[in-house]
């Protein structure tokens, strides 16, 4: 069975400004109906890739399509929401929102009636007609993010949608963010906070000083950067004895759980059995990379340090 | 296309439908016509009339006889028009003739004003009279001073109260001066009004022969006026035009929402929805400004001031003047990130814009000299040159010259709207320290 076409596809992108190279010779292939994550120090090259991919600003090398079109004339079917934001400050967010939906291609109708939807999705169907000044920064930072997905974009890509809010309004954004998700939307978002990628996404693209990292499905990320560590808590006064085909990363006296390192050809189930039996636990586990782990990992060894 | 109608349409309504522009642009404009039909009206002065008995001490009979004349009230006067008049001939008539009646309508009322002659004697009695309101005032004239040769063209006193008119003090002053050579003369044997014919200056009509044989008459009128007002009009027009288009550019930069259009439209359809839309801006502050002068014209039976072609060619260099304004401050606009930026890049921009403002004397004084010919070639003073060059010629301009410096025009607006559009794609996105001019030029090159 042949593969979708992707949503985005990125071939050999190199992107200068002035003697800096922002990316190099990037290729990326973001399949159809993945939440992708972009993640990167900052300065790594993910806001240059994303405006690139927006037509926003032109690579110097090589080609980006974006739905099978070029990106320009794909817009009326992407969602953008940039880093950054702003709106009309003296304009009132049902013109805003209008605005925004004429220049993607909708009719005025059809941008209000959707903008009311949003608004209301959102829990902020009082902003409508008051000015955009009038509203919090958290309040405005919605409205930016309807206008980013008033249009029932197929690809929504969000730059650092979650910074500026606080906790309760960036649960309700990544609900918002799986439920577009699951109606089949393309959605790329670059963030600098790794736990929401890693609660979001089911695919990561690292890129530190424009040169890609990482690509991949996020689960087999963690099976290519699994340390092969089993954590093991010991019941109170139990001892482990030496199980064989591993050895200890610490000790007890540390006072977390066990590490067991498992050698390479040993299986970890087998391990994890041989110490059930071994001795009385209290929990015994494979210990998972956490992307923090992953990404520091990849930017120091990128960097040469 | 639609897309830029839609960044047209937010431009213009957001510019239009405001107080600010109304004010500006529709209050302004009705306020001037208001204010030109309603002057008499709202200006007209309280004029007290001068009542009572004024003294003339020791007035001799040629005194009083002048005095009386002078101080007069003036008969009413009717101008007939001639209809073999030009138009700007009636006006500037209709101008003269509403001139002397505005200064006659600034004149006390003295039909109830009486002259008594009384010795010197009686003065102390009379200055006590005036204080009192009794006498409007009292005139002392300096023996010798109705001599033809007095000393320093004689002296005359007039004693009034301490709160008379000021209108009071000018007329009797006027009258006395005058009564008195009026009585010079006709001891001399002469009649004033002779006198008065003999040294009235003529009026002069200039005409000049056209090379084809053609007369065309000017006036003050044509001449400088009509030029300098279009000029004027449309150099207003545009700079506002453009200063709109600057500040919106800034503010869409400054709050960052310029990422969020950028990624519904190109730059280059942001910007061409931008022109269009504070060219429509534009046009209506033009249509508000026309409709005044049109007014204005009407009432002055002066429409035919300017031809239909002259109207004509001078929207077409408003277009292109406008054109050539929005390339420069979408050039800045995009270039900074707040208008305190844009004041230091405007500052060498406006010196070059106002160069047009320098010129009107010089053309208007010669259209075809060097100065005029050689600037109707330069960008981005062409248009304005080649309108006031247009409306001030006493002969039209050579067509082929006309339509040499307008085709040249509008290639320089074209290269300057593209070039405005390669350093906006670049530079709406810039933050940080406005660009050098060398910069602007990258951009230009910039892929």
């Amino acid at each position: 069975m042949p593969e979708s076409r992707p949503a985005i596809s990125i071939q050999n992108v190199t992107k200068r400004f002035g003697d800096v190279t922002a990316v190099s010779e990037l290729s990326l292939d973001v399949p159809d109906g993945c939440l992708i994550g972009f993640l990167g120090p900052n300065g790594a090259g993910k806001s240059t890739t994303i405006r690139m991919i927006m037509s926003i600003i032109y690579a110097d090398v090589g080609h980006i399509d974006v739905l099978g079109h070029s990106a320009l004339d794909a817009k009326d079917r992407i969602g953008y929401l940039p880093e950054e934001r702003g709106l009309y400050r003296r304009m009132r967010v049902r013109a805003f929102l209008r605005y925004i939906g004429r220049l993607k291609g909708m009719s005025r109708a059809a941008a209000d009636a959707s903008a009311v939807g949003w608004l209301n999705r959102l829990n902020l169907p009082e902003a409508l007609p008051r000015r955009c000044e009038e509203l919090s920064k958290g309040q405005q930072q919605k409205v930016q993010f309807v206008a980013a997905v008033l249009h029932d974009p197929d690809l929504i890509v969000l730059d650092e949608p979650f910074s500026g809010l606080d906790p309760v309004n960036a649960a309700l954004l990544s609900r918002v963010i799986r439920e577009l998700h699951s109606e089949g939307r393309t959605i790329v978002f670059s963030t600098h906070v790794l736990h929401q990628a890693e609660q979001l996404c089911d695919r990561i693209f690292l890129i530190d000083r424009g040169i890609k990292l990482l690509d991949d499905d996020i689960d087999r990320i963690r099976t290519r950067f699994r340390e092969r560590i089993i954590n093991v808590e010991l019941a109170e006064g139990a001892a482990l004895p030496e199980i064989p085909g591993t050895h200890l990363g610490n000790s007890k006296s540390d006072g977390g759980p066990l590490e067991l390192h498992v050698d390479e050809d040993v299986n970890e189930q087998d391990v994890m059995r041989s110490v059930i039996e071994a001795a009385p636990i209290r929990a015994v586990s494979i210990r998972e990379p956490s992307l923090d782990d992953i990404f520091t990992q990849l930017v120091t060894k990128g960097r040469g340090s | 296309m639609s897309r830029l109608l839609t960044v047209a349409g937010r431009e213009f309504r957001h510019t239009v439908v405001t107080k600010a522009f109304f004010i500006g642009s529709v209050v302004v404009p009705v306020v001037i016509v208001l204010i030109s039909i309603g002057a008499e009206m709202f200006l007209k002065p309280n004029i007290p009339a001068m009542k009572g008995p004024l003294a003339v001490i020791d007035g001799s009979a040629p005194l009083i006889e002048a005095l009386s004349e002078n101080l007069a009230p003036p008969a009413p006067k009717t101008v007939a028009i001639d209809p073999s008049q030009r138009p700007e001939e009636i006006l500037e008539a209709a101008v003269a003739e509403a001139n002397k009646q505005s200064a006659s309508n600034t004149r006390p009322d003295t039909s109830q004003l009486t002259l008594e002659t009384r010795p010197a004697s009686e003065l102390d009695a009379i200055k006590k009279g005036i204080r009192e309101g009794i006498w409007v005032g009292a005139i002392e004239v300096e023996p010798g001073s109705l001599e033809p040769e007095a000393p320093g063209g004689g002296s005359a006193i007039i004693w009034l109260a301490p709160d008379a008119a000021t209108s009071h003090v000018d007329l009797l002053t006027k009258c006395t001066r005058q009564a008195v050579v009026d009585a010079r003369l006709r001891g001399m044997g002469m009649s004033p009004e002779v006198v008065r014919a003999a040294v009235d200056r003529p009026s002069i009509d200039t005409i000049r022969i056209g090379s084809g044989g053609g007369e065309q008459s000017e006036s003050k009128l044509t001449r400088y006026l009509v030029p300098v007002a279009f000029m004027g009009l449309m150099w207003i027009v545009v700079m506002t035009g453009g200063n709109y288009l600057l500040m919106s550019t800034i503010e869409e930069k400054s709050t960052r929402v310029i990422e969020v259009l950028l990624s519904a439209t190109s730059p280059t359809g942001l910007l061409a929805g931008k022109i269009v839309g504070f060219a429509g801006v534009s046009a209506v502050m033009l249509a508000m400004y026309l409709i005044v002068a049109a007014v204005l014209m009407v009432m002055f039976a002066a429409l035919d001031i300017v031809s239909i072609g002259d109207v004509l060619l001078g929207a077409a260099f408003f277009l292109v003047a406008y054109l050539m304004m929005a390339a420069i401050m979408a050039g800045i606009g995009s270039a900074v990130s707040d208008v305190t930026e844009a004041q230091s890049l405007m500052g060498p921009a406006m010196l070059i814009l106002m160069l047009p403002l320098l010129l009107i004397p010089v053309v208007t004084e010669d259209p075809n000299g060097t100065v005029g010919v050689v600037a109707s070639f330069i960008p981005p003073l062409s248009p304005y040159v080649m309108v006031l060059r247009i409306a001030a010629a006493p002969e039209p301009l050579p067509l082929l010259e006309v339509l040499l410096a307008l085709a040249w025009a509008i290639a320089c607006a074209a290269g300057m709207v593209w070039a405005a559009g390669r350093i906006f794609r670049v530079g709406v996105l810039m933050q940080g320290k406005p660009p050098s001019p060398l910069q602007l030029l990258r951009w230009i090159r910039y892929r």
